[in-house]
């Protein structure tokens, strides 16, 4: 069922949407010469034959092959195919080449009548041929791998030289034969040489003529490339390669066909190549070479420098130009030295080359661009740039040289002119030059570099100061506001410099004689010290509430009775008189002073 | 012993008098040295000028107007870059003086890379422009001088119960900006603390910039005329543009013959290490 399908979508079709057309170029031709008649079917279908042409007994008829294009829009199979024939007219006079048919399945299509003018052959009279142009004079391309003479189509390379100095061009080109009776089913597929040792530019457009080889006429398809070789030596332009789809549909047996048709369509897929060509580079001369040659090899070499202002300011930039323009490879120039400017700031701002391949000789225009900012005012001259080429072909060094460009500086910035207006009137204030101002006079005392004060030890120890001082004042504030708002605290904090002042006063009053004073003064001391320990008042601390006291703040036992004696020593003292020792008082005061400390260290 | 002190005294006092009789002597000699640097500039031989000025730097002398009149004569011999780096130099001891930036202001003009010269504008335009209007030593002494406000301000707010304290705030609130907006005693010194404390904090960051940045040496002129600014730190890297004498660049990174720069805008690359100078 499939097969059948395939057979129905394959086999030839009509369709209302074919249009066949014809056409002519050139139209006027001499005797002899030839004018490519071309027949072009478009619309949808799926194969196609050939055209009737009507009988041509005035011409010499080619052919000169069939393109073919399909394309799929909407699921529709559109196809255009383009006959070409070649003719050759015998004698002059107006031919109108009709009927022009086109046989598709039961359909037959008719195209529009074509007229051609023949003129009889006048030598020195030039009659326009389009692409249809005459074979190369020089050069005859080496075939590739399909010699032999029965051979529809073929490829072959040449180049114009074998022997060249370095950057000189080579013009290699590649011929692509084809005698008509190959029918191709793509556009043939060119792959181009190596370019090793060469810098390449491509010769457009492509050539086309028609050449009679071995009693057959080829149309012959040519693609240039101009080789530059970069350095001395033997280069090789490697092989060309052409693919090509060649249709073969009927040659094989069925099988094949539905092998092919099957496996994605017709046609067989052939590669022609061309040979390598050697090329021979030779250094250039060292005879007469120039000093400042910087390797550029071109013809007729010229050089313009031209400024984009005749007048400028000091420290306004002036855009130079410097143009180059020549026969040869210009991409490989080197900018042009500009000399005699050293009253200028010089910069390089970039270059550019445009590329001409005028009959497929390389030839171009290269321009440099710089900026020059004049330090000083005066008039100046450019002077000319000089660019030393060789050329090869009169195998000699030359110089192209510029003209010279004129240059006025004037003083100033770009503030030059700016006016400033003052309100009082007057005249006008206008700022003539701008410069910089004056250099200072040598100052009294130099001093060599010195340590900046803030890498200095002592620096750096100060910036801790403010901060201990700030924790400082924090500590002794905390203190004043709990002596402030907590009495026991407060009374507890004196409480032993309260007894020793006390004390003191009992040893002064030992001292003078008065032992009931000095003995009234201890006991003052004890018992307000632990009164204000314990924060109560004196008059309600009795003996045993003492007692009681150290005992709760861990007071040793030893301590405790130490303190009942001494509590007791005193009221003895003071209640009888007569026991009422002075020396024996100062002894007990410091024995008191001591156990007081002892007690304000232990329950701190 | 006592004979020996005394032999020891005189030996120092007279080695004192030696040393300072031999500095005397060499700024005598660097001060006349200045000034035939002075006349060679005055008689247009800038040259000249610039050995001699040079002479005195390398001897270890660091003054403004020193590093000012080399900038000027660079500049009048046509060494933008070089005049750049020595005004640029000038204005890190005086970042004040109208006269360096006056004639900075005239070299930057001609200046090739007019897009890399920055031009910051808004806040962060003023702020720099202080930055750059003090020195670092006037930047540390403005810090602690608002660091020394600040500890005042917190003494007060210590103590700020005292008699003391509060005699001498109801003496000098009238100058205090928190009165309008409402605040008592303790809040009006808190506000005072804080705003020491911020400023303290900006001048000694700007000061830190300025010690970190003289330290590292990250500001760097390009000196010579044009400099291609490669991808990697070899001519075999990609040039990926050009940058022309004058130009400030930020050094960050250093190999040998070859540092890294940063410009505006994003721009980075590698460039010959002759071809920056630090500031």
């Amino acid at each position: 069922m499939g097969v059948f399908m395939l057979l129905a979508t394959s086999s030839p079709r009509a369709d209302d949407d074919v249009t066949v057309r014809a056409t002519i170029n050139p139209a006027n031709v001499e005797v002899g010469g030839q004018a490519a008649l071309t027949i072009e079917v478009e619309g949808k279908f799926r194969r196609s034959a050939s055209p009737i042409l009507p009988p041509l007994e005035d011409f010499d008829k080619y052919e000169g092959g069939t393109s073919q294009n399909f394309s799929f829009i909407n699921g529709q199979v559109h196809s255009s195919i383009i006959y070409t024939y070649i003719l050759s007219p015998k004698k002059a006079g107006t031919f109108t080449i009709e009927p022009i048919r086109f046989q598709l399945g039961d359909k037959q299509y008719t195209a529009n009548p074509v007229t051609l003018t023949v003129i009889p052959a006048q030598p020195g009279i030039s009659v326009p041929q389009n692409n249809v142009q005459a074979p190369p004079k020089t050069g005859t391309h080496q075939r590739g791998n399909l010699p032999g003479e029965d051979e529809s189509i073929f490829v072959g390379a040449s180049a114009d030289k074998d022997t060249v100095f370095v950057n000189q061009q080579v013009t290699w080109t590649l011929g692509y034969y084809t005698d008509g009776r190959v029918e191709l089913l793509r556009s043939p597929n060119y792959s181009p040489p190596s370019s090793e040792g060469f810098w390449v530019e491509d010769l457009p457009p492509q050539n086309k003529y028609y050449s009679n080889i071995h009693n057959r006429q080829y149309l012959i398809s040519e693609i240039k490339r101009a080789y530059f070789p970069t350095a001395p030596g033997v280069y090789s332009i490697g092989e060309a390669r052409v693919d090509i789809v060649v249709d073969d549909f009927g040659r094989g047996n069925i099988n094949d066909f539905f092998s092919r048709g099957m496996s994605g369509g017709f046609g067989q897929q052939r590669s022609l190549t061309t040979k390598p060509i050697k090329i021979f580079v030779k250094p250039l001369p060292d005879k007469g070479k120039p000093a400042d040659f910087n390797g550029a090899v071109a013809s007729n070499l010229s050089v313009t420098m031209t400024a984009d202002k005749q007048t400028a300011n000091v420290g306004e930039p002036v855009n130079v130009s410097v143009e180059v323009n020549g026969t040869g490879n210009m991409r490989t120039l080197s900018p042009p030295k500009l000399t005699g400017i050293d009253k200028f700031k010089f910069y390089e701002s970039g270059n550019s080359t445009d590329s001409f391949k005028q009959d497929y000789v390389v030839s171009g225009r290269r321009k440099f661009q710089f900026v020059i900012v004049p330090q000083v005012e005066g008039q100046f001259t450019v002077p000319p740039v000089s660019i030393p080429y060789f050329d090869p072909a009169k195998r000699s060094y030359r110089v192209a040289q510029s003209e010279p460009v004129p240059l006025r500086v004037n003083p100033g910035t770009a503030e030059n002119g700016r006016k400033i207006v003052y309100a009082g009137g007057g005249d006008d204030f206008q700022v003539l030059n701008r410069d910089i101002r004056f250099i200072h006079t040598p100052p009294a005392v130099l001093a060599a570099a010195r340590t900046p004060f803030y890498s200095r030890s002592w620096f750096l120890a100060a910036q801790a100061l403010p901060v201990l001082l700030l924790a400082g004042s924090l500590v002794v504030e905390r203190r004043r506001r709990r002596y402030r708002e907590d009495v026991g605290f407060a009374r507890a904090s004196r409480a032993l410099r309260d007894a020793e002042r006390r004390l003191m006063e009992a040893d002064g009053a030992f001292r003078a004689g008065k032992a009931e004073n000095g003995y009234a003064a201890m006991h003052a001391a004890i018992f307000g010290y632990f009164a204000d320990r314990a924060n109560v008042p004196p008059a309600s601390l009795s003996n045993e509430g003492i007692a009681s006291w150290l005992e709760a703040n861990g007071a040793e036992a030893a301590r405790v009775e130490e303190v009942r004696r001494m509590i007791a020593a005193c009221d003895m003292a003071r209640y009888a008189s007569t026991s009422a020792d002075a020396n024996q008082g100062r002894t007990l005061a410091k024995a008191t002073r001591d156990t007081l400390t002892a007690i304000e260290k232990a329950i701190a | 012993m006592k004979r020996f002190a005394l032999v020891m005294a005189v030996i120092m006092v007279m080695a004192t008098a030696a040393a300072g009789g031999e500095s005397a002597a060499a700024q005598t000699g660097d001060t006349q040295l200045f000034a035939s640097g002075n006349a060679a500039y005055e008689a247009g031989d800038y040259g000249a000028a610039i050995d001699r000025y040079r002479e005195v730097a390398g001897s270890g002398i660091v003054h403004r107007d020193l590093y000012y009149n080399l900038g000027n004569a660079y500049f009048k011999s046509g060494d933008l870059g070089h005049a750049i780096l020595w005004y640029e130099r000038s204005l890190q001891l005086d970042p004040r003086n109208d006269d360096t930036r006056a004639n900075l202001a005239v070299v930057r003009a001609m200046l090739r890379d007019q897009q890399l010269v920055s031009a910051r504008g808004g806040v962060r335009g003023v702020l720099m422009g202080w930055h750059r209007r003090l020195s670092t030593e006037e930047s540390v002494a403005v810090a602690c001088l608002f660091y020394g406000l600040f500890t005042l301000a917190a003494l007060c707010f210590i103590f700020r119960r005292s008699r003391v304290v509060r005699s001498v705030y109801r003496f000098l609130s009238w100058i205090s900006p928190g009165r309008l907006f409402g605040l008592g005693m303790a809040g009006d010194v808190l506000l005072g603390m804080a705003t020491a404390a911020v400023l303290a904090l900006v001048f000694a960051g700007s000061a830190y910039a300025k010690v970190h940045e003289s330290r590292v040496h990250t500001r760097s002129v390009v000196v010579s005329m044009e400099v291609p600014v490669f991808s990697g730190p070899s001519k075999d890297s990609t040039i990926q543009f050009k940058i022309h004498e004058g130009t400030i660049v930020s050094v960050r990174d250093g190999r040998e013959g070859w540092v890294r720069v940063d410009l505006p805008g994003d721009l980075s690359g590698w460039v010959e290490t002759s071809s920056v100078e630090r500031i």
